[in-house]
């Protein structure tokens, strides 16, 4: 430190000091400020204690659908892309049509090179072979439209192409048409002549040897076609693949938006008796879209068919919208809520709810029944914070739910449930007790054997009796 | 947290990416997911928003992968990415703020985990439990309402506790103003919280 600092100074080097960040030198002298400043020790037992708070708030795991939600979205990017750190798939179909049109040049040039060659050089030949006086001129005995020779079937005075330019089979390439008439009549030129060497090049073997380079300009040509022919046939097939898997998604999710307005995949009836005698009834509105927008719907289908907490899940998100937009604070009744359900035939989310609302001691109460969902829910928001109570976790399938009227003023909900499979199991949750204040308690009665079909009747009393609740199998 | 239960090197997984064996992302999404998630919401102080934050932090980590030199940490970079995600996300969207408490049905699962937990806790008497409750809010309703800059100091050092040359890689600020930024932070917090914070 250069110099005493000044109290601002001071308090900035406090943070770093808590931390644990100040150099030797800032530590000393913010140590001996502690020391002599009752204020300045003040501040630092202060912003200690908010660092203490800060750190206090913790944290929480991402929710379970994340990680699925982020690889499915990964796989997908990387299906329409080369892979990661690529970019888009876009790239790819550019590059290919780089290569196409690279090879298409390379292509016309080389056709454009030899039909130019033979155009001129064939002129110079006519002049040479009128000068000699021995024959036609070149360009008659080439039929570059029908294969056809000169009247002696030969096309005299043609010099060799050298045959390695040729190719093995004496011809220079796949195509047929003029190209091909040009190549025969070389290849009976290379036959029926040698090549004549001579130190200075003359027109003859200049035209041999553009003809030559034509030819070899054009096998290069059509390798490099069907290179990229190769290529974009690959490509092809890519692009299918992911065009497939695409509309396979797409068709899902289109099924599943649209599925509110042709096809029940998301529904929820609901009836609703309030405590000043009126009636509601209506419809959930959590559509499908809805469903799929946040993800409960197909983050976890396995997790659907009643894997864990999904069904749950699945069960909150119906009377959810129903109650918090239909029922108010002070509204006293029954809310029943039967979801139809078949989202991609998940039967786990066929699930019928029955939910009571009760004002008790000015709190709004829900208690609600998921018959496949295997839970009992209370929800009790007071002072506007909600809390949720799972009080029975695991109660097997139920078949049957029946909820009875409830008491004026008491907080009481009788369900009678016939259940089928496998074990029933309560036990009393302490949770639910402290959150309720007293009760409601649902004790432990064992299990009931797999495969029975027994009636049970809970009876949750009075939640200020802190007697529990009964439960008669 | 996952981070410790997976073994993997970054940049062992990342060169894998790289190669092409996408499988290989995979494990960094399981291994920085919560912290990731963790950090979106208390930068964005929105859960729904944080997952959708998360999401694209890792996608664009995923698809920028071949930018990533390997000069700082994978996590590093990825804090990075999410942090810059998140505080657009705050500046652009101008949401209301969930702060936790007037929660919204989506919220309550977590909520009721944190209350079992919280409750399930024997040492704690339901008044002090509630107390200290009171006092996380008020933390936290004061940390989303630092501006964008002071916030995301005080959640990477107090919070996410990275050291302050961290800091300064992930927001591309020196070392210096990370400090300055984090007193002034504290301070705001501190003036806010004198009513509560006791002796």
């Amino acid at each position: 430190m250069a110099g005493k600092p000044d109290r601002t100074e001071l308090e900035r080097l406090l943070s770093a000091y808590i931390d644990g960040a100040c150099s030797d030198a800032e530590r000393q002298v913010v140590e001996a400020a502690l020391k002599g400043d009752a204020s300045l020790k003040a501040l630092h037992a202060e912003l200690t204690r908010v660092v203490d708070c800060v750190r206090s708030i913790g944290e929480e795991p991402a929710p379970g659908h994340l990680r699925e939600r982020i690889v499915s979205q990964m796989e997908r990017r990387a299906l329409l892309s080369d892979g990661p750190g690529r970019g888009n798939g876009s790239r790819t179909a550019g590059r290919l049509v780089m290569v196409a049109s690279a090879a298409v040049l390379v292509m016309a040039a080389g056709v454009g090179w030899l039909a130019y060659s033979i155009h001129m050089s064939g002129r110079e030949r006519a002049a040479l072979l009128a000068d000699k006086g021995q024959g036609r001129p070149v360009h008659e005995g080439l039929d570059l439209s029908g294969g056809k020779t000169g009247a002696d079937g030969k096309p005299a005075g043609l010099h060799a192409v050298p045959q390695q330019a040729l190719g093995t089979d004496g011809r220079a390439g796949q195509t047929g048409g003029p190209e091909r008439v040009v190549e025969e009549k070389l290849a009976e030129a290379a036959v029926a002549e040698e090549p004549t060497a001579g130190p200075v090049a003359t027109p003859d073997e200049a035209y041999r040897q553009a003809t030559a380079e034509a030819l070899v300009a054009r096998q290069v040509a059509a390798r490099e076609i069907e290179a990229a022919e190769a290529a974009a046939q690959r490509a092809a097939e890519r692009v299918a693949l992911a065009e497939a898997a695409a509309r396979q998604a797409e068709a899902v999710r289109a099924a599943m938006r649209s599925a509110p307005t042709s096809e029940p995949v998301f529904e929820a009836e609901m009836r609703m008796a309030r405590g000043d005698g009126s009636a509601a009834m209506g419809k959930s509105d959590t559509s499908a879209a809805q469903a799929v927008e946040s993800g409960n719907l197909i983050a976890a289908p396995a997790a659907m068919a009643g894997r864990g907490g999904e069904p749950r899940r699945l069960l909150h998100h119906v009377p959810s919208v129903a109650m918090m937009s239909t029922v108010g604070e002070g509204h006293v009744g029954a809310l029943e809520v039967r979801a139809i359900t078949n989202p991609l035939d998940r039967p786990a989310v066929a699930a019928d709810a029955q939910m009571a609302v009760r004002e008790v001691g000015g709190r709004l109460v829900y208690l609600g029944f998921g018959a496949r969902s295997s839970t009992i829910l209370a929800v009790v928001p007071a002072e506007k914070r909600l809390l949720l109570a799972e009080l029975v976790t695991r109660i097997g399938t139920v078949r049957e739910v029946t909820l009875h009227e409830l008491a004026a003023d008491t907080m009481s909900l009788e369900i009678e449930a016939v259940l089928t499979e496998p074990a029933v199991l309560w036990y009393p949750d302490p949770w639910s007790a402290n959150l309720f204040g007293h009760g409601p308690h649902v004790d432990t009665v064992g299990t009931i054997e797999q495969g029975r079909d027994v009636p049970i009747r809970i009876v949750i009393r009075d939640m200020n009796d802190n007697s529990g609740a009964t439960t008669q199998p | 947290m996952a981070d410790t239960a997976i073994p993997f090197d970054d940049a062992v997984l990342v060169r894998q990416c790289l190669t092409g064996d996408l499988t290989a992302f995979e494990p960094l999404v399981v291994k920085y997911q919560d912290r990731i998630y963790n950090l979106c919401w208390r930068l964005c102080g929105d859960r729904l928003a944080a997952e959708d934050l998360t999401q694209e932090a890792f996608l664009k980590a995923f698809e920028s992968l071949g930018q990533f030199r390997g000069l700082s940490g994978f996590y590093t970079w990825l804090y990075r990415i999410a942090t810059n995600l998140a505080i657009s996300y705050r500046r652009n969207e101008r949401r209301q703020i969930n702060t936790g408490m007037e929660c919204r049905w989506e919220d309550m699962p977590s909520q009721a985990a944190r209350l079992h937990r919280s409750i399930a806790g024997d040492t704690d008497q339901p008044g002090e439990a509630c107390e200290r409750n009171e006092v996380r809010h008020l933390v936290w309703q004061t940390i989303q309402e630092l501006d964008d800059e002071q916030r995301a100091v005080v959640v990477l050092r107090d919070m996410e506790g990275l050291e302050y040359a961290e800091i300064a890689e992930v927001l591309a600020v020196p070392a210096g103003t990370v400090k300055s930024r984090l007193h002034r932070a504290r301070m705001t917090i501190r003036e806010k919280l004198l009513p509560v914070l006791g002796p």
